[in-house]
């Protein structure tokens, strides 16, 4: 058999009779809904920074008339004096007034790109309350924090970890069973030095730790699965403190755990717990623009480690 | 830009003429369910005139929408009710008869990972370094599990399996 085997009993999974009605009159409904959400402004960069500026300017002229009203305090009468600092004053609220005119019909009238098309640049800009809504939603639920938690040791990470590009990940059975996508399988604890360290419950996926872009080195990882295959990947990820409820971007220089997977894969990640304060974390690798999530989450009490049930 | 010319309803049209079978069978792949596929392919559609997205030739158009069925796709198997639910195997029924049908069935009984690079390599086309770009994995990481799919063909297919 070769590819084109492949290829001819691809081609045989045919569509539904009604398929592409039936998408295109959602694709419809989705055109006519998104037409009737309110359209992200998009703001005259120019005009903006001209207001700004005339507004800072405005200021300034504030400062000096009242810093020149109370000199001529010190030698005026006061009566004079006071008239004129009510004067700059009524000046001031005018000009104020006028200006939050200026931006609010700006922000009213901001031109929208032909045919109603978002710019992307403003779609990508608008990433975060995206990622803070999916956090917040996430972190609320029970799920992520059952109550049977399973205390994990520290591992021997070392505080710094300059140049280590991996973690070598050794894998002993043990003989509680685990539901691995519905079918009962042993499952395997991860060692990082030797240490097992945690079993990361059938609730998450794929949380491929790597690099963290943004908030320092996460390196990692080389796993492997039940079949003892090594794999490898690499992905960006954000390291969140869970605060008052919602996730609060993390400084982390580096983090090691290590955590079995239900699709039977072992994550090493590092954690340097003793660069954490107690508290819930999520770290999550987020692909917005393309309707994906994973994540890891875990909590820290007492300075020890702790995942969410197995 | 693709599709900038076209009108809403052109658009459409366009996308659902060039794109549906592609997704429905990509999303196949991970569903092994026809009915599963075509919501996903839906959802896919959906998301794409939601997003507005706008792209820079066709092939950057193609990307996205494989990546978001991919990632539409695993959501689908690993959600709680696919997890309880025992699927019809649609794939098994439809094809068992024919020879070039077992490549099929032996393809979706392979790990996901591997399903999923065989039949962008294969089917689709894309080189190694392509499916690294569009499912953000390492070539490196693409290549092993290509090379183990195969592996795994060749093993379980009559006769063995061949690039040719």
């Amino acid at each position: 058999m070769n590819k084109n085997d492949y290829i001819k009993s691809v081609e045989k999974i045919e569509l539904s009779a009604d398929f592409y009605e039936r998408t295109e009159k959602k694709m419809l409904e989705a055109a006519e809904n998104t037409s009737k959400k309110k359209p992200i402004k998009i703001i005259n960069i120019a005009k903006i920074s001209a207001m700004a500026a005339g507004f800072a300017l405005l200021c300034a002229w504030t400062l000096i008339a009242v810093s020149g009203n109370n000199f001529k305090l010190t030698t005026e009468t006061a009566d004079n004096s006071i008239d004129a600092v009510a004067n700059e004053t009524d000046a001031t609220m005018a000009a104020a007034e006028t200006v939050h005119d200026l931006l609010t019909d700006d922000m009213q009238g901001a031109p929208l790109m032909p045919d109603g098309m978002i710019d992307d640049a403003a779609v990508e800009n608008d990433e975060p309350s995206y990622v803070d809504g999916e956090l917040y939603e996430e972190v609320t639920s029970p799920a992520h924090f059952p109550d049977d938690t399973v205390a994990v040791p520290q591992t021997t990470a070392e505080k710094e970890f300059p140049t280590v590009n991996r973690v070598d990940v050794t894998t002993t059975m043990v003989t509680e069973p685990v539901d691995v996508d519905g079918k009962v399988q042993s499952t395997m604890v991860p060692t990082v030095d030797n240490v097992p360290v945690a079993t990361m419950p059938v609730a998450y996926h794929e949380p491929i730790i790597t690099e963290c872009g943004q908030n320092g080195k996460f390196v990692v990882i080389d796993y492997k699965n039940n079949s003892g295959e090594e794999i490898t990947t690499g992905y960006d990820y954000f390291f969140y403190k869970v605060e008052k409820g919602k996730p609060v971007m993390q400084s982390v220089t580096f983090i090691e755990i290590a955590l079995i997977l239900p699709h039977g894969a072992d994550v090493a990640i590092k954690i340097d717990t003793s660069e954490l304060s107690d508290g819930e974390y999520i770290v999550k690798k987020m692909f917005p623009d393309v309707d994906y999530t994973s994540e890891v989450s875990f909590r820290i009490e007492n300075g020890v480690l702790i995942f969410p049930g197995k | 830009m693709v599709g900038y010319s076209l009108t809403g309803n052109e658009y459409i049209k366009y996308i659902l003429d060039t794109y549906s079978k592609m997704i429905v069978r990509l999303a196949f792949t991970y569903t092994k369910s026809l009915c599963d596929a075509e919501d996903i392919a839906q959802d896919v559609f959906v998301s794409l005139i939601e997003k507005n997205k706008t792209f820079e030739n066709s092939e950057h158009e193609k990307a996205w929408l494989i990546r978001v069925t991919v990632n539409k796709s695993k959501n689908f198997v690993k959600s709680s009710w696919v997890k309880k639910t025992v699927p019809i195997d649609e794939a098994m029924t439809k094809t068992s008869e024919e020879k070039s049908d077992d490549i099929l069935e032996e393809v979706l009984k392979m790990p996901e990972k591997y399903r999923t690079v065989i039949h962008l390599f294969y089917y689709e086309g894309y080189s190694i370094n392509e499916i690294a770009e569009i499912l953000g994995k390492s070539t490196g990481t693409i290549g092993t599990w290509l090379s183990r799919g195969r592996k795994i063909l060749k093993e379980r297919l009559e006769g063995g399996f061949t690039d040719e």
